[in-house]
């Protein structure tokens, strides 16, 4: 009976971290490229290797795809399909990305609004406009030039394991090691998806998902407060034998 | 049945009722837990008394589509095999995902088997629903798909493992990519038996009231009947 309280009891922590993880992508619902997480319940072991109630869940990050929406900014760019932005961060790292909401700055990179840069791309003095094509390759029209000028080209980069990768406090994502290695290709080649202009990808967040998952989680958290109540109620009965 | 008696039954009702308990809390908790197989109760006769048997049930959870191509979720008897440090573990839990080396691993980064060891799955395979990994239409390995054979396969943690004598056959299961089975809990079943189980020990509770007080007036009246 202690077993079903000590069980009851990390289930209802259990549910509780499950609305933390729901909270926390609600509040991220309009982050263009937020990538949702989901909660992972594991049944949890006793010393003697039998399941006692279950784990507090680790999130694993989901890189379904978001809705993607056509805007009018020619340095929107979103991926329609697998593959990640690789971007230079304000102090030299390396970061990666579904984000897409780049500005030109005064240098001619593309920087999202956190101040990273994207790697590949660098427009020459004078862009008036540039045109990105579904592979990556990015062409700028130069004010008092005819046509246009390569600016580079936004390669896309995976890893053996994304939902490995860590989530930093300016939203982009780090490699780590059990992300295992990461590799690099055109947009639409090697199972890469497609790169489009004038468009922004959303969070991959569904609030009816979510809204359902809390619901859920709710009732859940309930049955094993009823579970914690039993048990509470047959340790009295049990203490009240002697009285007869 | 002498009274003593009567009072020892009735302590192994309550035991038995609070090993119920144990289970319920157990299905409770995991009522959110991906490829959960709900554990049954019962009681039954065992040398001179009563105790209680556990067993996974086989009851197929509701799909839940992801659209993550490397959630696969079982519909059908069988489990996925996965190697664990302990051997092999069979799990419904289809949370996999691509690991170091083209290899498939699960939510507890164990690799999961294919036809030979470890299964091959190279970026951009997909699985069809008979378990074949596939990679721009050619066969790359095959799921390990199996069906414990004989009795249940004992309850050791998150992966459910097969008893010795009982060699693994080959499931008819098919696999949905893209779905997650949810846990097989019943929650209404659940807080029906959790009802029935507080219930059914306090009755236990009364009969051995019942049995001590009898005791108590064997110990304290019957001596004091005079002929």
């Amino acid at each position: 009976m202690n077993r079903a309280l000590v069980t009851a009891v990390s289930g209802m922590a259990a549910q509780q971290a499950v609305l933390d993880s729901i909270a926390a992508d609600l509040s991220n619902v309009d982050v263009v490229g937020y990538r949702a997480s989901r909660p992972e319940f594991a049944a949890m072991l006793a010393p003697d290797g039998s399941a006692v109630g279950v784990g507090a869940p680790d999130s694993q990050r989901l890189f379904t795809q978001g809705r993607i929406d056509e805007t009018d900014d020619p340095y929107d760019v979103a991926i329609d399909g697998d593959g990640l932005f690789a971007v230079t961060t304000a102090d030299g790292a390396t970061a990666y990305t579904r984000a897409g909401n780049f500005t030109p700055d005064a240098r001619g990179h593309l920087t999202l609004p956190n101040g990273a840069m994207l790697i590949g791309v660098r427009l020459p003095r004078g862009t008036t406009s540039i045109t990105i094509a579904a592979d990556g390759s990015v062409r700028a029209a130069v004010a008092g030039k005819a046509g246009f000028v390569r600016a580079g080209n936004i390669r896309l980069h995976d890893f053996a394991d994304k939902s490995a990768l860590r989530l930093g406090d300016d939203g982009l994502l780090y490699a780590t090691s059990s992300a295992g290695a990461g590799c690099s290709g055109s947009a639409g080649a090697d199972g890469f998806g497609r790169i489009k202009q004038r468009a922004l990808e959303r969070a991959n967040v569904s609030v009816a998902e979510a809204m359902m998952a809390i619901l859920t989680a709710q009732r859940a958290y309930e049955a094993n407060a009823k579970a914690v109540q039993a048990a509470d109620e047959m340790l009295r009965l049990a203490n009240n034998l002697e009285r007869g | 049945m002498d009274t003593a008696d009567a009072l020892s039954s009735a302590a192994a009702g309550m035991r038995l009722q609070s090993d119920r308990l144990d289970v319920i809390a157990q299905n409770l908790a995991n009522a959110s837990t991906i490829g959960y197989r709900e554990r049954t109760w019962n009681a039954a006769a065992s040398g001179d008394g009563v105790k209680s048997f556990v067993a996974a049930s086989d009851r197929q959870g509701a799909l839940r589509r992801t659209g993550v191509t490397t959630d696969l979720a079982l519909v059908g008897r069988g489990y996925f095999a996965v190697a664990t440090p302990d051997g092999v573990g069979y799990t419904r839990d289809g949370r996999f995902r691509p690991g170091a080396g083209d290899s498939l691993v699960d939510a507890r980064g164990n690799a999961v088997l294919g036809a030979l060891g470890p299964a091959r799955f190279p970026r951009g395979a997909h699985v069809e629903p008979d378990g074949r990994i596939m990679k721009n239409g050619a066969v790359i390995d095959r799921l390990r798909i199996v069906g414990p054979s004989g009795a249940s396969p004992s309850d050791a943690g998150p992966y459910l493992r097969a008893p010795a004598q009982n060699v693994p056959t080959r499931a008819a299961a098919t696999v949905h990519a893209g779905y997650l089975e949810e846990s097989g809990v019943d929650a209404i079943a659940e807080m029906s038996s959790l009802v029935a189980a507080q219930r059914a020990y306090e009755a236990d509770q009364k009969a051995a009231q019942q049995a001590d007080e009898t005791l108590r007036r064997a110990v304290t009246d019957v001596p004091a009947v005079r002929p």
